[in-house]
């Protein structure tokens, strides 16, 4: 007898028990580096508890966005050792330019389908105004209408 | 007076020209006659007869006599020209007679004189004619000319009307009589002999004999005492002239002497035929209003009124007087059995039937008598004249003709004197007429008989009204004069008369036309029918005709659905109809490729209109699915530009 495949909502549950697990496991071995990046990436990581949408679109585009200037500051942790983190996270010029790139990723992720679907709509009307010519002109040639 | 050719009319035969301000007075034998002109050699001693509308012209001699005979006014050439009242008219060209009709001169000719000046002379025309399988039938006085004193007669134009139409009484025997005018066929070159005979005792005595009688006086008078006693009545011939003329007069015309015979008149007035004198009952029978004392007499009145002549053979009375007052048992027992057959036979309609019966009787009574029914009688080769005259208002007589072939009551006369006449031809032509009758009109039915039996017969309708149209060659040119005078030629009348003329290769274009029983005809056959008449009859432009044609074929412009294409065509016809020629609209309005294309055309373009809603309607309701779209995307470009970041800055960490 075939096992049954276990239901999606089952599946999602385990994604975020291993991905719990796996912070846990992140936090318990570099619990400096897991606190920096935590409080680097603190915007992306409330837009991530907030997010509600299906993929979390938003949520990944603004994580992606934070993570790249938190290279920097875990490279000099890695150099400088446990005790530099704190001095990393009071540091205006690291947490700035961290929270300045999630807000921007926020903010790209809000302006960009604006200003696609304003193409999309400008490429749909003379796509109609073409359609329209044509069909003008199909009706004047044929005289589709009066049958 | 110079004979001044009318410029608005071709010449006759392309030929002739009629001259209508010189009537001849006398000369077309109680026809009109007209001077006319022959263009090509310059003669003007000819005339022009004229042709009426309901009698036309005698068509078989139009055709067969085409070589001159002496004394004898042959046809040269027939055709229209202009008529008195403006309209057309049409002609018999021939000879025009020196001298002065005979019926004009009332001094007594002596023996010799008639022996030499008509007798013989007519003998010659007449074995001409009787060679040539035709006969004259209008021998009598006033178409009787004498050239010069001494010299021979010469025989008038008998041409320009039916066969012994315009014959006084006396001058016809009794069967010919008996028959309506229009309807005594051709006869026999016997019956010319009559009327030689007749004119002999005329021309002897110088008295027109029974004048002042009408036909049924005359033939009434015939039938009681004969027709020699009749006609020479109290005067006294020379006893050469009475031996022929009584010959000549002959009841049967099997009795009568030949042309050939006449010639010589010595051998001729020797002749004698033992005639049998008909068969005198000693008390009479009365059938209507008509008492008979012999057997033909008998058959006249049952033929004059065949209700009575009906009854009185269904009630016994006139097998009771044949057997027991003409003491003729043969007769009776053929008349008797008649009866039975009819008595035997299960008819839907009894009028009909008693119709038959009534013409069975009266041709076993008298074999020589024509053909009756219903009152009317006729010699079968004169059904079309007599259809003809019919077409002029007799409704009655056209009714009495159309069941004469409805029946093939020619088959059925003929069986019953089958020892005189060729039974064979007879059944075969009633059955052609019938087979044309039966067609339903216009393609078939009365008209196109009529049209059929009389080769020379105007086109009626619109048309005729105007206009002398006996062939195509001159049917566009009228129909254009028509239109443009408001007239609308195209009614069934011309449909009729161009299937009864219309050649082997236009067969199939009047039979489409014929075959449409509406009141509006279809344009496209009309197109190729008048296109053909113009290109070979007629070539010159048809403004009025193309015009209407362009109006009538609307509706085949209309099948073009592609608007320029039909605005193109449109503007082309307009110019073709400008042009009054109809190749070329033909040739624009039947392009069944093309049609075909513009089909194909149109289908084309109402897959693409059907195509072009779907998008628009998709587009206009494709709002929400653009928005989803530009989201996904937007968000998936951010994701994709902070990826690339993360991906720079550790690089450049790993660098550097």
């Amino acid at each position: 007898m075939a096992r049954e495949a276990s239901p999606p909502k089952e599946k999602g549950r385990s994604i975020v028990w291993i991905q719990g697990l796996a912070c846990g496991a992140c936090i318990a071995i570099a619990p400096a580096a897991s606190t920096l990046l935590a409080v680097l990436l603190a915007p992306a990581l409330a837009i991530l508890l907030v997010d509600r949408a299906p993929g979390r679109a938003v949520a990944r585009a603004v994580l992606l966005c934070g993570a790249a200037p938190c290279v920097g500051p875990l490279v000099t942790l890695w150099q400088s050792g446990r005790g530099a983190g704190f001095a990393l996270i009071a540091d205006p010029s690291v947490l700035g330019p961290a929270w300045a790139a999630c807000a921007g990723g926020w903010l790209l992720s809000q302006l960009l389908p604006i200003g696609i679907r304003g193409i999309l709509e400008a490429t749909s009307l003379a796509q109609a105004a073409r359609l329209r010519t044509e069909r003008e002109r199909l009706v004047k040639d044929w005289g589709l209408e009066e049958n | 007076m110079q004979t001044q050719p009318d410029s608005s009319h071709a010449p006759i035969a392309g030929r002739f020209t009629v001259d209508i301000a010189r009537p001849l007075q006398g000369a077309g034998g109680g026809l009109p006659a007209f001077a006319a002109t022959d263009l090509r050699t310059g003669r003007r001693d000819l005339m022009a007869v004229a042709v009426g509308r309901s009698e036309p012209a005698r068509a078989n001699v139009l055709r067969d006599l085409n070589d001159p005979i002496d004394n004898l006014l042959v046809p040269l050439g027939v055709g229209s020209g202009p008529g008195a009242d403006g309209a057309q008219a049409y002609y018999v060209v021939c000879p025009a007679p020196a001298g002065t009709a005979l019926g004009l001169a009332t001094k007594p000719w002596t023996e010799a004189a008639l022996i030499a000046q008509v007798l013989r002379p007519a003998a010659m025309v007449l074995r001409q004619l009787e060679t040539r399988r035709l006969t004259h039938r209008a021998i009598r006085p006033n178409n009787v000319f004498l050239p010069e004193a001494g010299q021979p007669v010469v025989f008038g134009c008998a041409w320009a009307a039916p066969p012994a139409l315009h014959q006084p009484p006396a001058y016809e025997p009794f069967y010919s009589l008996m028959c309506h005018p229009a309807a005594r066929g051709d006869g026999s070159i016997a019956d010319d002999v009559y009327a030689l005979g007749c004119l002999l005792i005329a021309l002897a005595t110088g008295t027109a004999p029974l004048a002042g009688l009408d036909d049924a006086a005359v033939l009434r008078r015939k039938l009681e005492l004969g027709s020699f006693v009749v006609i020479v009545g109290d005067a006294r011939l020379p006893s050469m002239i009475a031996d022929l003329a009584r010959g000549m007069l002959a009841e049967d015309p099997d009795h009568r002497p030949t042309p050939s015979m006449l010639l010589d008149p010595a051998s001729a007035r020797g002749r004698r035929v033992a005639a049998r004198p008909p068969r005198r009952a000693p008390r009479p029978l009365s059938v209507g209003a008509t008492t008979a004392w012999d057997a033909r007499t008998l058959a006249y009145a049952i033929g004059k009124e065949p209700e009575d002549g009906v009854r009185a053979i269904r009630d016994g009375s006139v097998g009771n007087w044949l057997r027991r007052g003409l003491g003729d048992a043969a007769l009776c027992a053929r008349a008797d059995e008649l009866v039975r057959q009819r008595a035997s036979e299960t008819q839907d309609d009894e009028a009909r039937a008693d119709a038959v019966l009534a013409m069975r009787i009266i041709a076993t009574l008298e074999p020589l008598a024509p053909l009756y029914w219903r009152g009317v009688a006729l010699w079968p080769d004169g059904l079309g004249p007599a259809l003809a005259a019919a077409r002029a208002g007799d409704s009655v007589l056209q009714e009495r003709l159309a069941d004469v072939i409805a029946i093939e009551a020619p088959s059925t006369w003929a069986a019953v004197r089958a020892e005189r006449c060729d039974a064979l031809a007879l059944r075969t032509t009633a059955r052609a007429n019938q087979a044309l009758l039966r067609i339903r009109p216009p393609a078939g039915g009365i008209a196109r008989l009529t049209y059929t039996l009389n080769p020379l017969l105007p086109c009626g309708g619109a048309i005729g009204a105007a206009h002398w149209v006996t062939s195509l060659d001159a049917l566009a040119p009228a129909m254009e004069t028509t239109m443009q005078g408001g007239g609308h030629p195209f009614d069934s009348d011309l449909v009729s008369f161009l299937v009864a003329r219309v050649s082997r290769d236009l067969e199939m274009e009047v039979n489409a036309l014929a075959a449409h029983h509406g009141a509006a005809f279809p344009i496209m056959p009309w197109l190729r029918i008048l296109a053909q008449l113009q290109v070979r009859y007629a070539p010159h432009p048809m403004p009025a005709l193309a015009n209407w044609a362009i109006a009538q074929s609307e509706p085949a412009t209309a099948e073009w659905q592609n608007r320029d294409r039909r605005s193109a065509l449109r503007e082309t016809l307009k110019h073709f109809a400008a042009e009054g020629n109809f190749a070329p609209i033909i040739a624009a309005l039947d392009d069944p490729l093309g049609l075909e294309r513009d089909a194909a055309g149109a289908t084309t373009a109402h897959r693409a209109l059907a195509r072009i809603d779907a998008e628009l309607s998709g587009i206009a309701l494709g709002g929400p699915a653009r928005a989803a779209v530009a989201a996904r995307y937007g968000q998936e470009t951010t994701a994709a530009l902070g990826l690339t970041a993360l991906a720079i800055a550790i690089l450049a960490t790993a660098i550097g």
